[in-house]
């Protein structure tokens, strides 16, 4: 008989960085150029078969933040047994920005696996972070797994969401 | 050869039979001339009669044949240019078919390339000048619905039914509703007796039963966990279950939570309409419960959804407080939710049964004689009390040693005889004018209770009667180092002849 496992998850980063593109990359595999920017709260699921004996049934919560919003609503990161921070390798800013999330995670769920992404990276034109301060953040955030996606060629979308499933116990 | 040729031969042959051979040519020819001389002048005319005609004969076969020919030729070129005529009218036709094409894909295309600019415009018009649209549009609009009104009647009430049919049902529905929240919030309190004022407030057995009627369907249940949002348990009366309530539980979590710290932690989600669904909540320590129903929810079901919960908590809360998402640690709550599916079982409607009315009627009734008894022990403790504890009176002075004697007997003091200016007793025989109180009593400024008291007669004072009406007498007390007051005493507590 398969374990099912149901985890929670949380996308967090700022406005536009594009977690509901990730999130609609990952679980409807398409992509959709039109802006539509998350009000609030978002649940969308998917179903990883870790192995032959446990299946995770990912509950995946798209949280909108931005800079007005001193960061996300704080209940709903209860409960959150995992979590991406996602950042636009477009607008060094919202690089920045993750240590507030960071550290609204840590005060309700703490010690939960993170996994750290740099979107858009089909811009290639107008990229302004590097791998580097990517990773330097990741390490001052003490993230698990850092990685550059694109939610638009899908580059990297797949590996994100399964390597944090693979974490979640 | 001709034929007069023939002929000649043949006369030539009939000569030969009639007349001798090798007769002279001339002679001959001259004998000929006097025999058939005028028959062939006739034959020779004949002949050239003949000839002409063949002459016109071949001229006119000839003639004929050009006719012909040219007939034929006419008839050619007709057929040809019919041909043509013909070629010319179908390659007309599929022209013009072409063009109608044509006609229409253009019609499209303008359509086509029009209607986001009209309907841009006429919705800046709308914006701009809604008034002046109303103005322009609307008769016409009231022409058209009119007309077709009157021509089409029966079209448009197919079309329109299932609209208005929705409206009504909404409206008709939302009014219910509103008589059932009020009807509940007159009939939320719990104890009999609250229940007995409720009654009493009108709410009839007639609007009770209508409320316990009222259809409803429950569609769902389903616990969820608290902390997470994660969908822990579900049942439904079809026994269908969805898939998606894994969403709608993290959803639903989600909008209790941004209710909660948008307008408090007093407040709490308990309801989400949602089109003609109704989404109820009933949240105990770490779980909650919701139920998905459409209709009217039935009497008492949110104290059944909060009863269920907390007791499925109470039962499983070590299962719960450690739940980390997996599923297999979760009991099944199948049994525990199944009252929630069939509440009629549970939620009898107590109000209606007849036992319930005939005890609400007994209690009402003992009710009421209990009242009357009171009234009646109230109205006859006011009419006695003066009579029974005349100094008792709110403005009359009581004075403890001098307690009341409210005995009838006459005790005739035996110094009457006495005299009276040396002692404060009379010492004279009543006289039918006099008297003495056998009790102290209150000398008032009518006669009857209701008039204020002016002083106090005591027990043994002597007075005066100066008049009496209805049992009470107005007398002069007549007692020395007293003045000698004047008022109306109850003829009960004196003694008088
Ligand atoms: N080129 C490109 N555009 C992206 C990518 N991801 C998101 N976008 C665009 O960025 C905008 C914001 O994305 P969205 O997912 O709504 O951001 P969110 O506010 O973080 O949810 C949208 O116009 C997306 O189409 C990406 O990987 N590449
Ligand atoms: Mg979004």
């Amino acid at each position: 008989m398969t374990t099912i496992l149901q985890k929670k998850i949380c996308l967090l980063g700022d406005f536009s960085v594009g977690k509901t593109s990730l999130i609609e990359r990952y679980v409807y595999d398409r992509f959709s150029g039109r802006y539509l920017s998350t009000i609030g709260v978002k649940i969308s699921r998917k179903s990883i078969e870790l192995n032959p004996d446990t299946t995770v049934n990912m509950l995946i919560w798209d949280l909108a933040g931005s800079e007005e919003f001193s960061g996300v609503q704080a209940s709903y990161l209860q409960g959150a047994k995992g979590a991406i921070l996602v950042c636009d390798l477009t607008r060094p800013e919202t690089l920045n920005s993750l240590k507030k999330y960071h550290s609204q995670l840590n005060a309700v769920s703490p010690n939960i696996p993170i996994i750290m992404v740099g979107n858009k990276e089909d811009l290639t034109e107008s990229i302004q972070l590097t791998k580097a301060q990517i990773h330097e953040q990741a390490m001052l955030l003490n993230v698990t797994y850092e990685l550059t996606t694109s939610a638009k060629t899908g580059k990297g979308v797949e590996e994100a969401f399964y390597e944090l499933a693979r974490r979640l116990d | 050869m001709s034929i007069f040729n023939k002929k000649s031969e043949g006369q030539a042959i009939q000569q030969e039979a009639s007349s001798t051979h090798q007769v002279d040519d001339a002679l001959l020819h001259a004998v000929r001339s006097i025999l058939v001389g005028q028959e062939r002048e006739q034959l020779e005319a004949l002949d050239r009669k003949f000839q002409i005609w063949q002459r016109e004969i071949s001229a006119s076969e000839e003639a004929t044949q050009i006719r012909f020919s040219n007939i034929i030729s006419e008839i050619q070129a007709l057929k040809e240019s019919a041909e043509k005529t013909n070629y010319q009218t179908q390659s007309n036709a599929s022209a013009l078919r072409g063009l109608e094409r044509n006609n229409s894909n253009a019609e499209e295309e303008l359509a086509e390339r029009l209607t986001p600019m009209m309907a841009g415009l006429i919705k800046k018009t709308l914006q701009d000048a809604p008034q002046d649209m109303a103005e322009t549009l609307g008769p016409l609009i009231g022409l058209a619905l009119r007309q077709q009104v009157r021509t089409q009647k029966k079209d448009i009430v197919d079309t329109l039914y299932p609209v208005i049919g929705e409206t009504i049902t909404k409206a008709v529905s939302e009014a219910i509703n509103e008589l059932i929240r009020n009807l509940d919030r007159r009939m939320r309190k719990r104890s009999p007796a609250e229940r007995i004022t409720a009654q009493l407030q009108g709410i009839s057995a007639g609007e009770l039963f209508f409320r316990d009627t009222l259809p409803y369907q429950i569609e769902y249940v389903f616990i969820i966990h608290r902390h997470s949002g994660l969908l822990l348990a579900q049942t439904s009366t079809n026994r269908e279950l969805r898939d998606d309530l894994d969403l709608i539980s993290g959803m639903l979590t989600a909008i209790r939570d941004f209710a909660q710290d948008s307008l408090g932690e007093g407040g709490e989600l308990n309801e989400i309409k949602y089109g003609e669904q109704l989404i109820l909540l009933q949240t105990s320590q770490d779980i909650y419960v919701a139920a998905v129903l459409s209709g009217t929810i039935p009497q008492g079901y949110n104290a059944l959804l909060r009863l269920v919960v907390s007791e499925i908590n109470v039962k499983y809360e070590q299962v719960f407080r450690d739940f980390d998402g997996n599923m297999d640690n979760i009991p099944s709550l199948e049994n525990d939710l199944r009252p929630l599916l069939y509440p009629y079982d549970i939620l009898k409607p107590t109000e209606i049964s007849s036992k319930q009315k005939k005890t609400v009627f007994t209690i009402l009734v003992a009710l009421l004689l209990l009242l009357s008894f009171f009234i009646f022990s109230c109205i006859f403790t006011i009419r006695l009390w003066p009579y029974a504890f005349p100094q008792a009176t709110p403005t009359a002075t009581y004075i403890p040693t001098q307690t009341p004697m409210p005995t009838l007997t006459f005790t005739l003091e035996p110094t009457i005889t006495e005299n009276p200016t040396d002692t404060p007793f009379p010492t004279q025989t009543l006289r039918p004018d006099q008297g003495v109180a056998v009790g102290n009593v209150n000398i008032r400024s009518g006669p009857g209770i209701e008039n204020p008291v002016l002083d106090i007669l005591y027990e043994g004072e002597r007075f005066i009667i100066l008049d009496q009406d209805n049992g009470w007498l107005y007398l002069r007390r007549e007692v020395a180092n007293k003045p000698n007051i004047e008022g109306w005493v109850n003829s009960l507590w004196i003694d008088h002849k």
